[in-house]
């Protein structure tokens, strides 16, 4: 319990160290502003944005690295709803659900309050839901600490089948992903006896395949080539200017925020679901809990707000898993987790004993990114028409120069090109052809753990190994996985027919279907 | 034949899986061995490979009989897009591969002049394709390098 205190315990240092860093406020509003930019041209993300960055950022010291990385997430993630709103296009798949009524809004001439309804409950779901983790995070990180090699190995397994069943369309190709992700990653001399593993000859994959180019190329190469082989225009369909925040709206939503930002959290809190199901999960239940269900998908402010505080608060609750355990909960928080090992932290059960005041610095530059939002994004918002209309034609082959720059900066070897030639191409084959991204990514990432803690674990218990499986951590985690796998398809489910409804009654409508981005 | 084609997928799969089975099984064994054969097998580097690469073939014959039943439907191609797409990884790899062989300097001037001019073609006056080159150049060679102290080769 001392363990846990002393960790709130560093709130108050941890808030002057950084508030009076000028540096971490550059690099915070940096971070914010080209997120919002990022979030608001369609086909760029959160997790593009933050790859991208990846070459940046282990350059930096930590704080600034933290706030660069936070800033683009939040805002991201807050400005996907401006372009849902203006173009009936979500700017990211986290804003998929606001188009239902964001886009209606705007054509009733009411644009500028879909922004400001949009972009601020975002800011509230991510303020309001790190809050929470700030509270809840200690105890996990505890018990996480309980776990043993056999724990650690049932926990990714689980993780990795789950993000590959339920990320995208059909489950065969998520595994698909996830597998083959998982057999990249033991690629390269193993930890426990150094057996080389199919470096084909070659001493520069001796260390494996760098996650950081990996991550690169396929959520950054993999789009560009993506986009440049299938130009979209984009028709934006009404006029944008300085949003209209309407508090009393907001004042007659507090249930309906609380409720959505807790549907968001439990989204994000379960591997690999990710922020685009968030959103559609929140929609559906505020849809059926509002007094005014019926009205939603017309144009109505609480759909609005319940998509956009979900989605922001599921990127959050994705932080639980990932900070416990090291297992990301969605991809934006993977490539999260790789900048966090990129600037010396160990995502893990140890994270919060290693790194002590890290979850502090996390809820401050959370809730500084957003306040930083709320401001930024009402003048950025005046001119969100201009960014949704930048030539794609013109962005992404800068995107390349990016990607092949950021991709040498993260190992100093000229081979990294290769690997980034060879994951954007397998990046783009991979979106064109269905299968999700975020399981191959969770595959490379905790393939390498879940293979020693494996082998690790059978050493351990070889005279006995009934013990190994009997262990009664053990099976408390593989019955509240399995539980948890079940809660998981039920809501995954869910969401995919509440998504699916929207498409039939966009269709119907003649409107575009928001699940295509 | 439709049938066929929707199979097409599940075969590439299969085939994928059937090269990583290969690529597992000519991992060596441990050099040290434990326990008794069975932990020993389960202690082996080669054996998660193994597991993941027979899951990865195993669907691959799911999805061919998946497609046999309709139920897997290939991705389209819009008309132009193969060409267009050949075309952009064509000049990707060569940037790439031509900084594995040159450094950055000269494939970036190529890559950014060639890349302003073939995706703004006939859209853009020739000045301002130019621009937009020489602000890929600016930015790739010179500005982001020096913002996080990088060294180009």
């Amino acid at each position: 319990m001392a363990s846990i205190v002393s960790e709130w315990l560093h709130f108050g240092p941890s808030l002057v160290s950084l508030v009076s860093q000028p540096m971490v406020w550059v690099y915070l509003i940096a971070g914010v502003l080209l997120g919002y930019i990022i979030g608001v041209i369609p086909g760029l993300g959160a997790t593009m944005g933050m790859a991208l960055c990846l070459g940046i950022i282990f350059r930096l010291p930590q704080a600034q690295g933290l706030a660069l990385l936070i800033g683009i997430l939040v805002s991201s993630m807050a400005s996907g709803g401006i372009t849902a709103s203006l173009a009936n296009i979500p700017g990211t798949p986290a804003a998929a659900a606001t188009v239902m009524d964001g886009f209606p809004m705007a054509k009733k001439g009411k644009g500028r309050e879909a922004c400001g309804y949009a972009y601020v409950s975002s800011c509230i779901g991510t303020v309001t839901a790190m809050i929470l983790v700030f509270f809840i995070q200690p105890f996990i990180s505890a018990v996480a600490l309980k776990f043993g090699n056999w724990e650690t190995f049932l926990f990714c397994l689980f993780g990795v089948i789950l993000c590959g069943s339920l990320v995208g369309g059909n489950p065969v190709r998520g595994w698909v992903s996830a597998f083959t992700g998982m057999f990249i990653s033991f690629c390269g001399a193993e930890q426990i006896q150094s057996v080389v593993r199919y470096n084909f000859g070659t001493a520069k994959l001796l260390n494996g395949v760098n996650s950081t180019v990996a991550i690169i190329a396929l959520f950054g190469l993999g789009e560009v080539i993506m986009t440049l082989s299938r130009p979209n225009d984009i028709r934006v369909q009404s006029q944008s200017g300085f949003p209209i925040i309407d508090l009393k709206v907001f004042k007659r939503n507090i249930k309906n925020i609380f409720r959505s930002m807790l549907a968001g959290l439990w989204v994000g809190f379960i591997p690999g679901i990710g922020e685009s199901a968030a959103c559609w999960f929140s929609y559906e239940i505020a849809r059926k809990s509002e007094k005014n269900g019926k009205d939603f998908g017309t144009g109505v402010p609480e759909g609005i707000i319940a998509a956009e505080v979900a989605n922001n608060a599921s990127s959050v609750g994705a932080l639980i898993p990932s900070m416990a355990l090291g297992i990301p909960g969605s991809g934006s928080t993977a490539v999260f987790i790789a900048a966090l090992f990129l600037i010396g932290f160990h995502p893990g059960p140890l994270l919060l004993t290693d790194s002590p005041g890290i979850l502090c610095s996390l809820t401050i530059l959370f809730i500084l990114a957003a306040i930083v939002m709320i401001g930024a994004g009402y003048v950025l918002t005046r001119f969100a028409i201009k960014f949704l209309t930048i030539d794609e034609n013109v962005l992404m082959p800068i995107i390349v120069i990016f990607c092949a720059i950021g991709s040498y900066a993260s190992t100093y070897t000229r081979f990294s090109l290769i690997l980034l030639l060879v994951f954007g191409v397998v990046g783009y084959l991979m979106k064109k052809f269905g299968y999700p991204v975020p399981p191959m990514l969770l595959g490379l990432l905790v393939g390498g753990t879940m293979d020693s803690a494996l082998r690790r674990a059978v050493i351990q218990y070889s005279n006995n190994p009934v013990e190994m499986i009997t262990r009664p951590f053990g099976l408390a985690i593989m019955a509240f996985l399995i539980i948890m796998t079940i809660f998981s398809i039920r809501t995954t489910n869910s969401t995919k027919k509440a998504s699916k409804d929207v498409a039939k009654v966009l269709a119907e409508a003649g409107a575009e279907d928001p699940q295509a981005e | 034949m439709s049938k066929l084609k929707n199979c097409i997928e599940g075969l590439v799969i299969t085939l994928l899986g059937g090269f990583f089975l290969y690529l597992a099984f000519s991992v060596r064994s441990n050099p040290i061995p434990y326990g008794s054969a069975w932990i020993n097998t389960l202690a082996q580097a080669k054996f998660l490979p193994v597991v993941m690469a027979s899951f990865v073939t195993i669907l691959g014959i799911v999805m061919i009989v998946m497609g046999l039943k309709g139920k897997m439907t290939p991705a389209k191609f819009d008309k132009g897009e193969p060409l267009r797409l050949l075309i952009v990884v064509v000049l990707v790899a060569a940037y790439l591969l031509g900084i594995n062989y040159f450094g950055f300097r000269w494939p970036t001037v190529a890559f950014s002049v060639i890349s302003a001019v073939y995706f703004n073609w006939k859209k853009r006056p020739w000045w301002q394709m130019l621009i937009i080159a020489a602000v890929y150049i600016v930015v790739g060679l010179f500005a982001l390098p020096k913002l996080i102290g990088l060294r180009l080769v």
